[in-house]
């Protein structure tokens, strides 16, 4: 969407000094061209919200309850999936991760695997897709920059889990 | 253009990601106490992890209160003309907070509010700013007063757990200029004596400056027999020169009616929408993809631009290429609308002139009211009268007879848009259609009578129009 950020000390460049506005109080101001360029559409966002939403649920009624998307649990957390992913500024996420730890409470003996680890990412995912999905409208173009800090953040908090859940799984 | 006040997009809200951290801290970690399962600790710990790292933020945005709330507006760098592209300037402020920042962006002056671009905010960039300004070229179609930007905001903060609008900004609207054709200055008719004035021009007629030589013509004058030429070569000839005189063109507007196709209007059913909507979303994939989409749907809205242009819209073309055409070839022209509401733009000559012409043209409006009287359309003696009208009465084509009458040399041009009228029309339209077809045809044949050409601006090729008229008009002679 945009093809380049510059920062700019002035008002006054790129020939569009004759827009009047107030002074930035030092702030500098950064500039983005707006147009066809790097970016992605927003419902790349909410397909993936979709299918993050689909593998949670399926991994743990499959691997977790030991249940199929045919009981009762399976339509359950299918149908909060699917509501995430047409509604993700709703309470469906939140239902959806209580939903999920539910049903692995109901099916596992309690250890701690590299699956648990899988999934605690997963919720993340849910977590932090919903969020995103709800402020970005499926027809914006999404500049590529504007979501680095949540996937860093997603790295940095999924990382350390999935590393203490390795470390807890080898000892 | 939308009537709704604008709504400023409103302080830090809290949003369901917000209470979902909370909610998973407390239920993940009550469960695993009160069941004895590390292993639901872990499944809560990445979220409340997350939440660890925005949590301070939030709060210190929501109940820190020293941060101004978001707010964007539209600026344009200068004034607009119609049929090109130029940037709007768009100003977000206060999103220092925030990580997400979704506006709308302008396409197209027929477009506003359509496309939408996610930006990183404030904390995403590697300086963080509370300002932000997004540059965004616009496509201007149509003329006069045009809604140009409505840059509407929606902000979230990390992981989106305080939002801010989306509001209704405040509307930008420019005076869209009309963009001018390139058009040759139509031959005149003819007059005895050339075209009198005070400065040359770049016409060929009555003056001193040669251009070149052609047959000697019946009716041409002796002092203009290039007697050199004739005793080389024993046959007369006739000097061409460019003429001294300024021709003085009276554009005269009949825009009482505005007459236009049917609207062509888009897909409206659900079935046609929803697979409009599918290739739209399927054509996005990629930046080609994306890139063509949007070459696609320009190319598609200037179609649509097209077969809707009415004969106001006509008129103001016809104008615009005329006087350009008229005013770089020296001549001094004048503009008025010949209806009880005349307004006028005085007699003028120079590239200053033409943007008159253009300022007094964007507020060009239709008014069905009678035609004023040739008497009181103060036309100079001797002036070209151009008349644009659609000739849907008699009153134009009577008007165009009795200019004709009072010794001015008037050329008609029909500014009505018939083949967009007949290719949009339906069945019902069709007797009415007829009928307005023969009455027109009937009119037309009288101005011709009068020595008047009628040019059709819609067929375009008006100079080739124009020559052939001439040619008619000396055989009707």
């Amino acid at each position: 969407m945009n093809e380049q950020i510059r920062a700019s000390g002035d008002a006054g460049d790129s020939g569009h000094a004759a827009v009047d506005r107030p002074p930035t109080q030092g702030a500098p101001s950064i500039e983005i061209t707006a147009g066809v360029g790097p970016g992605f559409p927003g419902w790349w966002l909410r397909l993936a919200l979709g299918i993050v939403c689909a593998g949670a649920a399926l991994l743990s009624l499959q691997v977790g309850a030991g249940a199929g998307v045919l009981t009762v649990l399976g339509f359950l957390l299918v149908g909060l999936a699917v509501a995430t992913t047409i509604a993700p500024h709703s309470i469906a996420p939140t239902l959806l991760i209580l939903g999920v730890m539910t049903a692995h409470l109901l099916g596992r003996d309690g250890g701690i695997s590299v699956f648990t680890g899988v999934l605690a990412a997963l919720l993340l995912a849910v977590h932090q897709l919903s969020g995103i999905c709800a402020a970005i409208p499926p027809r914006s173009i999404v500049h590529r920059d504007a979501l680095r800090p949540a996937l860093v953040r997603f790295l940095l908090c999924a990382g350390a889990v999935l590393i203490g859940v390795l470390v807890a799984t080898l000892v | 253009m939308g009537d709704a006040p604008a709504a400023p997009p409103g302080p830090w809200r809290r949003t369901a990601a917000f209470y979902r951290i909370l909610t998973v801290a407390v239920f993940g970690t009550g469960l695993a106490l009160g069941t004895g399962r590390p292993d639901l600790v872990v499944l809560a710990a990445p979220i409340v992890l997350a939440g660890a790292l925005t949590l301070p933020g939030t709060f210190r945005l929501r109940w820190g209160g020293a941060a101004a709330d978001p707010g964007s507006r539209a600026g344009i760098a200068r004034g607009m003309v119609a049929a090109s592209r130029l940037p709007v300037r768009i100003e977000l402020s206060g999103v220092r907070e925030a990580e997400l920042v979704t506006v709308r962006v302008p396409e197209s002056t027929r477009n506003p509010v359509g496309e939408m671009a996610t930006l990183p905010g404030g904390t995403a960039l590697e300086e963080p700013s509370d300002d932000l300004t997004v540059l965004q070229d616009v496509r201007v179609r149509g003329w006069g007063s045009s809604l140009i930007s409505r840059p509407d905001l929606l902000a979230i903060t990390a992981d989106g757990l305080l939002r801010v609008g989306p509001g209704r900004a405040a509307e930008i609207s420019q005076m869209v200029l009309a963009g001018i054709r390139v058009q040759d200055p139509l031959p005149l008719p003819p007059i005895i004596g050339g075209w009198a004035g005070s400065h040359v021009s770049r016409r060929p007629g009555q003056g001193s400056d040669l251009i070149d030589l052609r047959d000697y013509a019946p009716g041409d004058r002796m002092r203009s027999v290039h007697w050199r030429a004739y005793a080389r070569r024993g046959k007369l000839y006739t000097r061409r020169t460019l003429s001294e005189a300024e021709a003085e063109i009276a554009l005269c507007l009949d825009v009482r009616y505005v007459l236009g196709p049917r609207d062509i209007s888009e897909p409206t059913g659900r079935l046609e929408r929803a697979v409009a909507g599918g290739h739209e979303l399927l054509s996005r994939v990629g930046d080609e993809g994306r890139r063509r989409r949007l070459e696609e749907r320009h190319e598609r809205w200037d179609a649509l631009e097209q077969s809707r242009w009415t004969s106001l819209d006509l008129t103001v073309q016809a104008v615009t290429a005329v006087a350009a055409a008229h005013l770089g070839g020296g001549d001094r022209v004048s503009v008025q609308t010949v209806d009880l509401y005349r307004r006028m733009l005085r007699h003028g000559s120079g590239k200053r002139q033409i943007d008159r012409v253009r300022y007094f043209l964007s507020g060009l409006v239709s008014r069905s009211v009678r035609l004023l009287d040739v008497e009181h359309w103060l036309l100079r003696p001797g002036a070209v009268v151009v008349l644009f009208s659609p000739l849907t009465d008699d009153a134009a084509a009577d008007a165009a007879r009795a200019a004709r009458a009072r010794g001015h040399r008037v050329i008609v041009i029909d500014t009505l848009p018939l083949q967009g009228i007949l290719a949009a029309s339906e069945v019902r339209d069709t007797r009415a259609l007829g009928l307005l077809s023969v009455a027109r045809g009937l009119r037309i044949e009288r101005v011709l009578a009068a020595g008047i050409p009628v040019l059709h601006w819609e067929e375009g090729a008006i100079d080739t129009q124009m020559a052939k008229a001439l040619v008619g008009l000396r055989a009707r002679r």
